[in-house]
């Protein structure tokens, strides 16, 4: 009798384990679970993802397509004694490991790290000579891998472009990226495994709390921690993480364009609902689009969350808001949450007559598969934004830097969403940019890197008009702060640009 | 006491199975195979010591070579290990499932995330604050333990397991205005000589895990070796039968449930202190299930099952994760999807198969064919009384006869 009853409870263990694998499966099978190679990202999704929302990127000729070292304006220094040229700020000069100071010399210096509190100062300043191994941790497996591994995708992508034509002198460049299915508390285990295999950068690591689950540590470390595909406003904190730099349009800073665009288009006064995912990105975007949105004489009127792995019909929510008929509804789900909030808003549109409210959609739901091809046609008129170009439209076919990215996309034989593809390749791009900036000044090595990070201009190749990535010490702690407001149509199936680029938050 | 009702999940772990039973029957002289060693003989002392010593040189082989993310692996497993064998106590000995024990863990990763960081604790301290809360939860949980049994108690612990993310999000929101905690960053003390870098904290978080986890096991070991121990074996195989024989079922299921909890708040603060961040999705269902998994795969109601569970668990689905090949081979969308889980999920249907009492009672049943251990004799009334009968008179049930016409329950 005992016997059965642990036999039924070992296989109830054992089927809910199934039944939550089996889950996984099912949602994410556009997804892989480990692509090794760009090549074999032939086996990669099919369906795509979000976007996540890219950065842009250089080393591509704007005018050849051909691959370049990249145009930047700033010099980058190995040492004190580099001049940066950018604005002619004044950087500061380090003193540990973990914080800088302002200088207070005369001349404007670049900003340089100190690597004296480094558990190896020798090493953070070796050369790095053969092969450069880029360490980052996304999820490869899993619900978040439905819309985020498309990038993991294009990050080999470039990499293997890059090698290909020889964009760093003497260095062949690999990717050895682990899988943390999203999940802050794998992400640890994965960053230190990989510091342990001797990567020397991590670049482009996805999820605000992943991130913060492993700063401190590559901090301490003296690792650069580059692009993280986050727009957590803390990156920008020099003084306090000066190993990392974010990847993304700071949450505050794209909070505050929306409220903008949103006053230009409900006016001042306009009530707007509020509807966010209720995590570490959430809370922060919600935060600063309620300060954003008061600034501009908006009034947030109700408020609605849905926990992280929730993937039912937010009915309930959604209901909550029409019931307020808020003018306007900024929207900050995640993943496939994104599609399932515009769907079950078209529902309580049609039930809640004369409301018809402006919806706003964070960027990190602006990709196809998630605004058209899930949503069934409830994106359509949708507001989000973007600083890169839309490889997915024919408009932009013709530009060298789409062409490029397209063709390699194209050989490598990818089928995951093209969009979100791009956003892996323009933030590779982004880190082979950063790495030549180190190598042209000296030695290439973490330190070398870390410094070019932080003093570097120049043009993403997929870049919008006016997309720049421009850091600068700790005067510009953020890499792109520009962003297009676009507006999506379900008829053309493309995104039509409303106003100009906003640069406002540009230092 | 000996147990009418053989212990599912473990033959060999007390002198109550009819395995074991039989191998009374053995020659202890005989070289034939299996071949018998009586308990606590001096082999069997040897046998014991060398496993520890066994046990300890691979601990230190380890701490000696590994790198500080193997450590950090061995570490995961042991915090593991550590609920298992909570939960082990509770579900393997006293009969009492629960799908609940994330949230007692989580109970004390954020009892000792926040107080180290908001009240500036002691981490230790915390630890000990933690264990008393979750005691005192565990406690109160195991009222309605009094009155449901098998799936209603599942469903209530289940409960707790889906409402901890939520009373998390709602601490985090009112108390820490963030959506994450930061964990105890516990730093190795002075007088190890151990400094604040990755490696060092490494090793001692290694140690530490270590320690705790021996703890925890001497603790549920020696629990189960004692008169409550018996206690609880009883109300599991007949609450009646315990309840007539004078236990009291009310005490010895709360407490049971209090003290498995505390356990399992132990796991949780080594948690904390091993992660930057606490967020409400450390602690979930899943984690509850993974538990669960550790303990029925190294096999419930033995006092090694829960560890050699958690870490061929851990193990296995880190190799997995980190080496399982793709689905290129297969068509159309076939080809798609995690390929790691699925693995996971068809190793473990099979391995119930194989081995439903768990990998300990597996390995056992093996080695038994080979070595048994015969009980030592019983003393009763000052003589000595071998229970090992002539090789001639070998059978089970001869030796059951034997055992209780000599009324060898003591």
């Amino acid at each position: 009798m005992i016997r059965k009853r642990y036999h039924l409870a070992a296989f109830a263990v054992v089927g809910t384990l199934v039944i939550a694998s089996c889950g996984s499966s099912s949602t994410s099978s556009a997804s892989t679970t480990k692509p090794t190679t760009a090549a074999s990202a032939t086996t990669a999704s099919s369906a795509a993802s979000t976007t996540v929302k890219p950065t842009g990127s250089s080393a591509v000729d704007t005018t050849t397509g051909a691959s370049v070292k990249p145009t930047d304006s700033s010099a980058v220094s190995t040492g004190s004694s580099t001049v940066d040229t950018k604005s002619g700020s004044t950087t500061p000069s380090s003193t540990g490991a973990g914080s800088t100071t302002p200088s207070s010399g005369a001349p404007a210096k670049a900003w340089t790290v100190d690597t004296s509190k480094c558990p190896d100062p020798a090493a953070a300043e070796a050369p790095i000579t053969g092969t450069l191994t880029i360490g980052s941790v996304q999820p490869l497996s899993g619900t978040p891998a439905v819309a985020f591994a498309p990038v993991t995708d294009g990050f080999k992508l470039y990499l293997d472009y890059a090698n290909k034509n020889k964009l760093l002198d003497g260095i062949t460049l690999a990717a050895n990226i682990k899988d943390d299915q999203y999940d802050a508390t794998q992400t640890p285990g994965a960053v230190s495994s990989l510091i342990d295999s001797k990567v020397n950068i991590f670049s482009g690591i996805i999820g605000t709390g992943d991130n913060q689950a492993v700063v401190d540590t590559l901090n301490q470390e003296c690792i650069p921690q580059l692009l993280n595909l986050t727009g957590a406003p803390e990156w920008g904190n020099v003084a306090k993480y000066p190993w990392t730099t974010g990847a993304l349009v700071p949450y505050d800073v794209e909070a505050r364009i929306y409220a903008t665009a949103l006053k230009g288009i409900i006016g001042a006064g306009g009530t707007v609902g509020l509807f966010t995912v209720n995590n570490d990105f959430g809370k922060t975007f919600a935060d600063a689009f309620k300060k954003a949105a008061t600034a501009n004489g908006l009034k947030v009127v109700v408020e609605q969350t849905i926990e992280e792995p929730d993937q039912a019909p937010p009915t309930n929510q959604v209901g909550a808001i029409a019931a307020a008929k808020p003018d306007a509804v900024m929207t900050v789900p995640l993943g496939l949450q994104c599609p399932i909030f515009l769907k079950e808003l078209v529902n309580a549109k049609a039930a809640t007559s004369g409301w018809d409210p402006k919806v706003f959609l964070t960027n990190t739901c602006a990709s196809h598969l998630l605004i058209t091809l899930l949503a069934a046609g409830a994106g359509d008129k949708v507001y989000t934004s973007t600083n890169i170009l839309d490889p997915a439209d024919p408009a932009n076919a013709a530009n060298p830097g789409v062409k490029a990215f397209t063709d390699a996309y194209a050989a490598a034989g990818l089928k995951g969403d093209v969009g979100t593809t791009a956003v892996g390749w323009s933030v590779a791009e982004d880190t082979v940019s950063i790495l030549v900036k180190a190598q042209k000044a000296g030695a290439l090595s973490r330190k070398s890197i870390i410094e070019a990070a932080r003093n570097s201009t120049f043009t993403p190749s997929l870049g919008i008009p006016g997309a720049q990535y421009k850091m600068n010490g700790e005067t510009d702690g953020f890499s792109f702060q520009t962003l297009q407001v676009e507006q999506w149509n379900e008829a053309t199936k493309s995104f039509t640009n409303i106003g100009t680029p906003d640069s406002s938050s540009e230092s | 006491m000996t147990m009418a009702t053989p212990t599912p999940g473990n033959p060999t772990e007390s002198d109550q199975t009819p395995d074991t039973v039989a191998s009374r029957s053995l020659p202890i002289a005989s070289r034939s195979i299996p071949i018998a060693i009586r308990e606590s003989s001096p082999i069997h002392w040897a046998v014991r010591t060398s496993g520890v010593v066994i046990l300890a040189l691979i601990a230190l082989y380890v701490a000696g070579h590994a790198q500080p993310s193997t450590l950090g692996s061995v570490t995961e497993a042991c915090t593991l290990a550590i609920a298992a064998v909570s939960l082990n106590l509770l579900l393997g000995y006293n009969g009492q499932i629960s799908i609940g024990h994330s949230a007692f863990a989580g109970l004390a990763a954020f009892t000792a995330g926040y107080t180290v960081n908001a009240w500036k604790m002691n981490p230790y301290e915390a630890l000990l604050l933690g264990m008393v809360l979750c005691f005192l939860l565990g406690l109160a949980l195991g009222l309605p333990a009094l009155r449901l049994k098998g799936p209603y108690l599942a469903l209530v612990t289940l409960a707790v397991a889906f409402v901890w993310p939520t009373v998390a999000a709602k601490f985090l929101d009112k108390k820490v205005k963030k959506s994450s905690l930061t964990g105890t960053k516990l730093k190795p003390p002075t007088w190890t000589g151990l400094t604040n870098t990755r490696a060092d904290s490494a090793l001692y978080l290694y140690w530490l895990a270590i320690v705790v986890l021996v703890l925890a096991y001497i603790v549920v070991r020696n629990l189960r070796k004692s008169r409550i121990g018996r206690s609880l074996v009883a109300v599991r195989d007949n609450e009646t039968a315990a309840a007539v024989m004078g236990v009291n079922l009310k005490f010895t299921k709360t407490v049971t449930f209090g003290v498995s909890a505390a356990i399992a708040g132990a796991s949780g603060w080594l948690t904390a202190a091993r992660l930057t961040t606490l967020d409400k999705s450390s602690f979930t269902i899943l984690t509850a299930i993974t538990y669960l998994l550790a303990l029925f795969l190294g096999g419930a109601a033995t006092s090694t099952g829960p560890i050699v569970g958690a870490f061929v668990y851990f193990f296995v689905n880190d190799y997995l994760k980190n080496h399982a090949p793709g689905w290129h081979w297969l068509p159309g969308p076939l080809s798609k999807g995690p390929v790691a889980p699925f693995l996971l999920g068809v190793l473990v249907i099979a391995f119930v198969f194989v081995a439903p009492f768990g990998l300990v009672g597996f390995i056992k049943d093996q080695v038994r064919r080979i070595f048994v251990i015969a009980p030592r004799p019983l003393r009763q009334a000052g003589a000595s009384v071998d229970l090992v009968p002539d090789s001639t008179e070998a059978g089970a049930g001869e030796q059951t006869q034997i055992e209780n016409s000599k009324g060898s329950t003591p």
